[in-house]
């Protein structure tokens, strides 16, 4: 699993609105050191369920649950203002340049006041491994090394993510929550197909340091390129600039190659997406329009000046110009924009959690922990396996068979290691056609390792054979978010098939193909699977069409070595020179 | 029936000129038409500097500018405008000459200043046969004396040099012939042979030096490095890659061809000037020709062309509306003023201008303005009128084809043009009425024979040169059966004629005939007499006909089936 952290997500506006004593590791890290003492940040876990702790509420707003120990209040003021904040947003990203998700995000509050909550188990462990790593630093200088709780994180997987906030009700204040800039890249870099580089880069920018509320929204001050060219412009409007072109500032390799990697033209590419991002929101609602549109058609297809004019109305050269004559303007200046009339964010109905959510959302959110700490403090991995375990098992042992805790609890083992326990668990979870294509993903993994296994790399499988990965793949495949590993998978069983793919896996190959273009490595495995099934000419688009974004020489290579031998093959030849592990 | 969109423009304007407002119209007008900063320009060696000129009041201004700091530039008053005999307007000063010698040191030459008046009566016959057996008179003290100094300046603006002059006797200025190849600090002159002759001078000091070789190697004459053509392919096609749709010129270049200054031009921007740095590949835009426009507020203008009726390609240029008042919008087809002309730049403040107003403005060069020869002659000696409609009846039917994002409206296209162009437009409203359904002509000729022979008829005009001359005699029976006078009852599309106070009497006598004819027909014309500013620029009466024929265009392009009441003299 690939769990990353990305502590304070969200959370900046949070801090003001009432975590400001949680983000300097107050209250609820007993095990904070000397200032001075490296601190290792680790997921906060929730355990203690005495009777004296407040219950669990649950609530779900748009396409995020909660499961709170705040007070209903303060849980419901959070989940609408963060609706809210996500509306704001939209002034800059429309809903339909966000990842589609059909599992929905998790947000775990927990009131400080409830206080450290955390195992005493897992505090002495931490104690004594910190003891340990003092003591292994003989003949060093001795240095403490402190773990702390972090007071608020998000921690991400292939399909989902969750955060977890303790909120100081005392001084929250939900009017201030807003999305942080580092949220909504975080969204635009998962979504799928993926957006261009230039949009993500130039919307973070604009993003950054806005002034954010429900009437006006107004961006913050710009700067071009350097200090000395932005004071150069603000002080005479003709001082010389240099902006790219259009057509080598949305291409994929305007920044390749010793010349084109130069800084001055790198700083010069980044000023000039922000300011083109810039121009566009601020120009209207027509030109904000156009913008999303225009990314929308980058995401999945590469640009030509044609889709650029018939998204603005003009062409290529044109948009220079137009930014280099918008630039002088826009240094001194705070663009306004109107989010426009919001839509009334539904009142969010707090209730009390089922046994089931507490332990579906909560163990959903230590089957990620695990993920985190393994790569980076493994030594208290085994805290929060089973403590993940005992959260998801607390509801299994009671008869819950929800194919969603079914399928946490397979991937729970699978991130713990333990690929037997994950199987069963995925078995039950997908044949009740879970909404999880990780879990559909991983099992027909593990099914096609079984059959790989002690088999020349050139065997060829039966359709009866590969069948039990295929099927899972052709569910998963269909499920939001779409998972590049699903689909350099399903390339790779079809590869391997003795026989040809159904018309449903070569729509399946399309769909891939189409949702990650930018990822030449799921192309060239599609490719691949083509090729080997006679579509020479879909295979041969597939890799012109992709080749852009080859950035790594050894696929490079392998992507000229197949194109060559999908040249060189005749139009009847059906593929026969693909073997099933590549190119011959 | 009127749309109401159409003429909401009009009312706003009128509701400023009311209030006492400066009309934005009027600006629009003034921004639109102000003379481009049509430069001069050049590229330091080492690709740091870009000298240019400027006109500033009366004075001729060389910048320096320091592209990695641009906010420390020099400038220098390098000449003034020129008194123009009998006129009230002066002449902008030029360079002759203006080129960075090495890194730091810029040469410059002004046009050669006359200050005295030749007063020699011309020769006589006998003068001429004295010529032949005696030779030149010796010179009169009288005799034009010129001034041609050729000028050289540090980088900083310090140490100006004067390295020479013409000589008292000269009357020409004494040609610059570039720079010593391998030194260019050395500046290759030509003066008369009893001057020295061909000598360089030091760019540093003026020392003049004779040049023995009698063929050094220098660099061209205007001072430039040599640019092989095969790396200036390989620019050029950078260039287009870079500036899709847009014209590239190379202006000036470092040795080693990794700094160009270019000047950009196309797609309804007046022209910017870059240095195209290779070594980083960027393109520093360094210049705008017209600053005070904003190319947001430019309507999008594209070079095109198309194979004509007859499969000869056809070329012109479109400018779309960026704010269309109406959807699609109708499309005016302005006919070029000369024959064959020459392919019209893309950028032009009248098309910007009724681009403004709403209108797609179609521009098509004369089939015949790339190439034309006498075979071309004999073509338009029968088919004079024939060929531009034709062919831009033609355009108009491939444009939708050409740009189907772009769509105008086929069932409403008005004609404009000036001179032979208006009568073009008047023209094409009798030959194509099925395309083109309305027609603005300004100070058009309808009657050709009297345009083009004024004093066969006792007339006092000036002989036009927008034609070629030789194509008819002023008998040619061609002229008879394609004058828009003959045929006036053929003209049933409403037409607007505007004619300038100072008119051609040929052209007033011949709008005249035909408003009369269709006045007898019952459907008058539309009559303007624009205001004296007119033809002198001014935006107020600039803006007043275009306001005008904003007007016509509303009222008998959309409405004329109406019955038109009688018409209206404007003065």
């Amino acid at each position: 699993m690939n769990a990353s952290c990305s502590s304070l997500f969200s959370l900046a506006a949070l801090a003001l609105a009432g975590t400001a004593a949680l983000a300097r590791g107050q209250s609820p890290n007993p095990l904070a050191a000397a200032a001075d003492a490296p601190a290792v940040e680790l997921p906060p876990m929730v355990v203690a369920e005495s009777a004296a702790a407040p219950p669990w509420l649950y609530v779900k707003v748009g396409n995020m649950e909660y499961l709170s120990r705040c007070s209903a209040a303060t849980t419901r003021s959070y989940a609408e203002e963060w609706e809210r904040a996500l509306q704001i947003m939209g002034a800059f990203v429309p809903d339909s340049l966000l990842p589609r998700n059909e599992i929905p995000a998790l947000t775990i509050l927990v009131s400080q006041s409830f206080g450290q909550s955390t195992s005493p188990e897992l505090l002495r462990e931490l104690k004594q491994q910190a003891a340990l790593h003092d003591r292994a630093r003989f003949g060093q200088e001795p240095r403490a090394i402190s773990y702390r709780f972090a007071p608020n994180m998000r921690l991400e997987d292939r399909d989902t993510y969750a955060t977890f906030a303790y909120v100081d009700e005392s001084r929250f204040d939900a009017s201030r929550l807003t999305a942080t800039p580092a949220y909504l890249r975080f969204l635009l870099e998962r979504r799928v197909p993926a957006l261009p580089a230039w949009f993500i880069e130039g919307i973070d920018q604009a993003y950054r340091n806005a002034t954010l509320s429900l009437d006006e929204i107004t961006l913050p001050d710009f700067s071009w390129v350097d200090d000395a060219q932005t004071r150069w412009l603000a002080r005479s409007p003709d001082a010389p600039r240099a902006l790219l072109p259009a057509s080598e500032l949305f291409a994929p390799d305007a920044l390749r190659g010793p010349i084109n990697g130069n800084p001055q033209r790198v700083e010069t590419m980044k000023a000039q997406v922000a300011l083109f991002v810039r121009w566009a929101l601020e120009g209207g609602v027509s030109t904000r329009d156009a913008l999303w549109q225009f990314a929308a058609r980058a995401a999945e297809q590469p640009v030509t000046e044609l889709m650029f004019e018939s998204c603005f109305g003009f062409d290529f050269a044109e948009l220079r110009d137009r930014l280099s004559d918008y630039l002088p303007g826009t240094l001194q200046k705070f663009p306004r924009l109107d989010p426009g009339k919001l839509p009334r964010v539904p009142r969010a109905a707090v209730r009390p959690a089922t046994v089931s959510e507490i332990a579906r959302l909560r163990g959903e959110w230590e089957r990620l922990a695990i993920g985190f700490v393994k790569n980076g403090q493994p030594e208290v991995q085994e805290h929060y396996v089973a403590q993940a375990r005992r959260t998801l098992h607390r509801a299994y042992d009671t008869g819950d068979r929800d194919p969603r805790l079914l399928a946490r609890l397979g991937l729970c083992e699978l991130t713990a290691g333990d690929a037997a326990a994950a199987r069963s668990f995925l078995e039950s979870a997908t044949a009740a056609r879970v909404g999880r294509a990780r879990a559909y993903y991983e099992l027909a993994r593990l099914h096609l390792a079984d059959l790989r296994r002690d088999q020349p790399a050139t065997k060829l499988f039966s359709p009866a054979e590969l069948s039990p990965s295929l099927d899972l793949l052709r569910v998963g495949a269909r499920q939001k978010p779409l998972l590049p590993e699903m689909f350099l998978l399903l390339g790779d069983a079809l590869v391997r098939s003795s026989v040809a793919p159904t018309a449903e896996d070569f729509v399946l190959l399309d769909v891939g193909a189409a949702a990650f273009a930018r990822r030449p490595d799921v192309s060239f495995q599609l490719a691949l699977a083509l090729a080997r099934h006679g579509k020479r000419d879909s295979a041969a688009a597939l890799l012109a069409a992709s080749s852009d974004y080859v950035n790594d020489d050894n696929l490079r290579a392998r992507f000229a070595q197949l194109r060559q031998t999908l040249a060189s093959s005749e139009p009847h030849d059906s593929g026969a020179s693909v073997s099933a592990t590549g190119v011959r | 029936m009127i749309r109401p969109g159409l003429l909401l423009a009009c009312s706003l304007a009128s509701a400023a000129r009311l209030l006492g407002q400066t009309d934005p119209f009027e600006t629009r007008v003034e921004l639109l038409f102000r003379p481009l900063l049509a430069e001069q320009m050049a590229l330091s060696p080492d690709g740091r500097r870009v000298a240019y000129t400027r006109q500033a009041g009366n004075d001729l201004q060389v910048i320096i500018l320091d592209v990695e700091n641009p906010l420390a530039k020099v400038r220098l008053n390098v000449d003034e405008a020129r008194t123009v005999l009998f006129a009230k307007e002066k002449q902008h000063a030029q360079l002759r000459f203006l080129r960075w010698a090495t890194a730091d040191r810029l040469v410059m030459a002004p046009t050669v200043v006359r200050i005295m008046v030749p007063t020699m009566p011309p020769p006589s016959s006998l003068d001429a046969e004295r010529l032949l057996t005696e030779g030149p008179p010796p010179k009169l003290p009288d005799t034009p004396k010129i001034t041609a100094p050729i000028m050289a300046v540090d980088a900083t603006g310090l140490n100006p040099t004067e390295l020479a002059d013409a000589s008292p006797e000269a009357t020409i200025a004494p040609p610059i012939n570039g720079f010593l190849t391998n030194n260019r600090e050395r500046l290759v002159v030509l003066f008369p042979p009893d001057e020295g002759g061909r000598v360089t001078i030091d760019v540093r000091t003026g020392k003049k030096t004779e040049l023995d070789d009698e063929r050094p190697l220098t660099t061209a004459a205007d001072g430039r490095f040599p640019f092989p053509g095969e790396a200036r392919i390989r620019a050029m096609e950078d260039l287009a890659r870079k500036f899709p749709h847009r014209t590239a010129e190379l202006l000036d270049w470092t040795e080693d061809l990794q700094y160009l200054l270019v000047h950009i031009t196309g797609g309804g921007d007046p022209g910017r000037v870059f240095v195209y740095q290779r070594p980083l590949n960027l393109m520093l835009e360094v210049f705008r020709n017209a600053p005070w426009l904003n190319s947001s507020e430019l309507n999008e203008t594209r070079a095109f062309e198309v194979a004509g009726p007859d499969g000869t390609r056809l070329s012109g240029c479109v400018t779309w509306p960026r704010a269309p008042r109406l959807k699609p919008p109708p499309l005016l087809v302005c006919f070029p003023t000369k024959i064959p002309g020459s392919a019209q730049p893309d950028f032009d403040p009248e098309s910007q201008l009724l681009a403004d107003l709403g209108f797609v403005v179609l521009r098509p060069n004369h089939r015949f303005a790339k190439n034309f020869s006498a075979q071309d002659r004999a073509a338009l000696r029968t088919g004079l009128d024939r060929i531009s409609v034709d062919d831009a009846a033609a355009m108009v039917g491939k444009l939708a084809e050409l740009f189907p994002n772009r769509p105008f409206d086929a069932k409403h296209i008005a004609t404009l043009g000036r001179g032979f162009g208006g009568y073009v437009a008047v023209r094409a409203l009798q030959l194509r009425p099925d395309v083109f359904h309305a027609g603005i002509a300004i100070d058009a000729p309808m009657d050709l024979r009297r345009w083009l022979y004024p004093a066969v008829f006792f007339l006092d005009a000036p002989h036009p040169t927008d034609l070629p001359s030789g194509i008819f005699t002023s008998d040619s029976e061609e002229l008879e059966r394609i004058s828009v006078a003959n045929h006036a009852a053929s003209l049933t599309r409403p037409v607007m004629f505007i004619v300038e106070p100072s008119r051609n009497a040929t052209v007033e006598m011949g709008v005249s005939a035909v408003r009369a004819e269709l006045k007898k027909a019952g459907h008058a014309a539309d009559y303007l007499e624009a205001e004296p500013g007119f033809a002198l620029g001014l935006p107020k009466a600039r803006a007043a006909v275009y306001r005008k024929i904003e007007e016509f265009i509303n009222l008998r392009l959309y409405d004329y089936r109406v019955k038109i009441g009688p018409s209206t003299e404007v003065k």
